[in-house]
């Protein structure tokens, strides 16, 4: 089953605060997207709005499964997953709790060997039975993303997750957004991880959409720049 | 019920139980607080030459009324936590599950210390729980489920407000009136002995009333 989004003219507004405006955009299956721009560019804002945790002020926001049109978002979430700066775990439950929870919220019905080979996978296969708020911020983002990946999305939306992760972390992180069988959206301000692992790009600036690029039309120097033109610090 | 319903209400209720038996941060806090107000109204009766005996069925519903209201926002506190709300409302289910699961749960956890208290009220208050306990515990469990069916809808509608831990209980207190009333008057005709059908079908309605209209707003409330 596919997942695609197309949005047209998309505003929020908090109040008199413009948060995004006019956007017009669209993701298709085996789309890798980079977010960028600085901060209050509205990228967080833009992320919330496909992941359907709220709704846009204005403007045509269109999801299709399979080719068709689909409105019923409890459907379209079975197919969506969201790694945010919040890791949606409970601190007061362990690790492989956390992720039975998880798979019987999701009715994903996974085995127990499965799920410890996703601990396993994000490098966590050790600390299974470890309290949640005992982690280290760096092991809380690994978690964060099993629990993400554990009802296996057809399209993940990836708000800042190298935060708090050493080089392992990422590296890890990185094999496992190399997957086919998933599309991402990411949020980053890490320039150089946002350019390696995306073949799109989207800069924002202000709410509004600068630039939105193929990485094959774009060389890494000419990426920076754009990014630097929209007033970011590459920490690359 | 399908058994995939099944599953996610169990899962959700097992999982709030467990937060808890592991922290027990809500249900001590609540039982302590429980504890004090008891104390301090059984002072107050034996000072003023009030009959203590009459008075505990108030005593009681008072307790579930302020420890309930302290239990219900700390257990919504402790969901935004980490923002795990948020995987409430991504997951492909019907909110009206997780509502009817999180009713459970917090019911349950006062009607544990309701249980709790109860030696209490026959220590201190001369209260003979036994003449019809029957009707005692129909008016705890259905008064209590009522408590919290309104507790857990209005605590979701006022978690996104600037003075939410003011507000809760304020929009609660009007709500939660009529189940206070059928509640004290059921207990305190089971304390007596007497019958107490009238008010337990008092009590049955709303429950119904609640529930059915938790059950089809959760979704939307959680969202907003």
């Amino acid at each position: 089953m596919t997942l695609s989004i197309r949005f047209h003219e998309l505003s929020k507004q908090f109040g008199e605060t413009i948060a995004l405006w006019r956007v017009s955009e669209a993701i298709e299956p085996g789309d890798r997207i980079s977010i960028l721009g600085h901060n209050g560019a509205g990228k967080s804002t833009l992320l919330h709005m496909l992941a359907t945790l709220s709704k846009p002020s204005s403007g045509e926001l269109t999801f299709s499964l399979a080719g068709e049109t689909c409105d019923d978002v409890k459907k379209l979430r079975d197919h969506l997953s969201f790694l945010s700066h919040e890791p949606m775990l409970y601190p007061d439950l362990t690790a492989l709790e956390n992720l039975r929870f998880i798979n019987r919220l999701y009715q994903r019905n996974l085995s127990e060997d499965a799920l410890r080979e996703l601990l396993d996978k994000v490098g966590m296969s050790d600390f299974g039975d470890r309290l949640f708020r005992t982690c280290s911020r760096g092991m809380q983002q690994r978690l964060s993303l099993a629990r993400a990946l554990l009802p296996q999305p057809k399209l993940l939306f990836l708000d800042e997750p190298f935060s708090g992760l050493d080089r392992g972390g990422v590296e890890r992180m990185k094999a496992l957004f190399a997957d086919d069988q998933m599309s991402w959206v990411l949020v980053t301000h890490h320039l150089r991880l946002g350019y390696e692992l995306a073949n799109r790009f989207w800069i924002l600036h202000r709410g509004r959409l600068l630039h939105s690029l193929q990485k094959r039309d774009l060389t890494y120097e000419a990426y920076i720049k754009l990014c630097e033109g929209s007033s970011m610090e590459a920490s690359a | 019920m399908s058994g995939q319903v099944l599953s996610v209400f169990s899962a959700v209720l097992r999982k709030d139980l467990r937060r808890e038996l592991r922290s027990r941060e809500i249900f001590i806090s609540s039982f302590l607080f429980s504890v004090i107000l008891l104390m301090v109204i059984f002072y107050a009766s034996k000072t003023s030459g009030v009959q203590l005996e009459a008075m505990s069925s108030g005593a009681l519903w008072l307790c579930i009324l302020f420890s309930g209201t302290i239990g219900l926002n700390r257990t919504h506190q402790s969901e935004m936590v980490n923002g795990c709300y948020r995987a409430l409302i991504l997951a492909p289910v019907e909110g009206g599950w997780l509502y009817l699961a999180k009713v459970c749960s917090n019911a349950l956890l006062l009607i544990v210390m309701e249980l709790l208290l109860l030696p209490l009220l026959v220590l201190f208050y001369h209260t003979d729980i036994g003449k019809n306990s029957g009707a005692l515990l129909a008016a705890l469990v259905l008064g209590t489920l009522a408590f919290t069916a309104v507790g857990t809808l209005v605590v979701v509608i006022t978690a996104n407000t600037r003075m939410k831990d003011v507000l809760f209980p304020v929009v609660q207190l009007p709500l939660v009136v009529p189940t206070l009333i059928a509640g004290v008057n059921a207990t305190e005709a089971a304390l007596q002995g007497k019958t107490a059908d009238n008010w337990l079908q008092f009590l049955v309605a709303v429950n119904v009333v609640f529930l059915a209209a938790g059950f089809l707003l959760y979704d939307f409330l959680l969202e907003e």
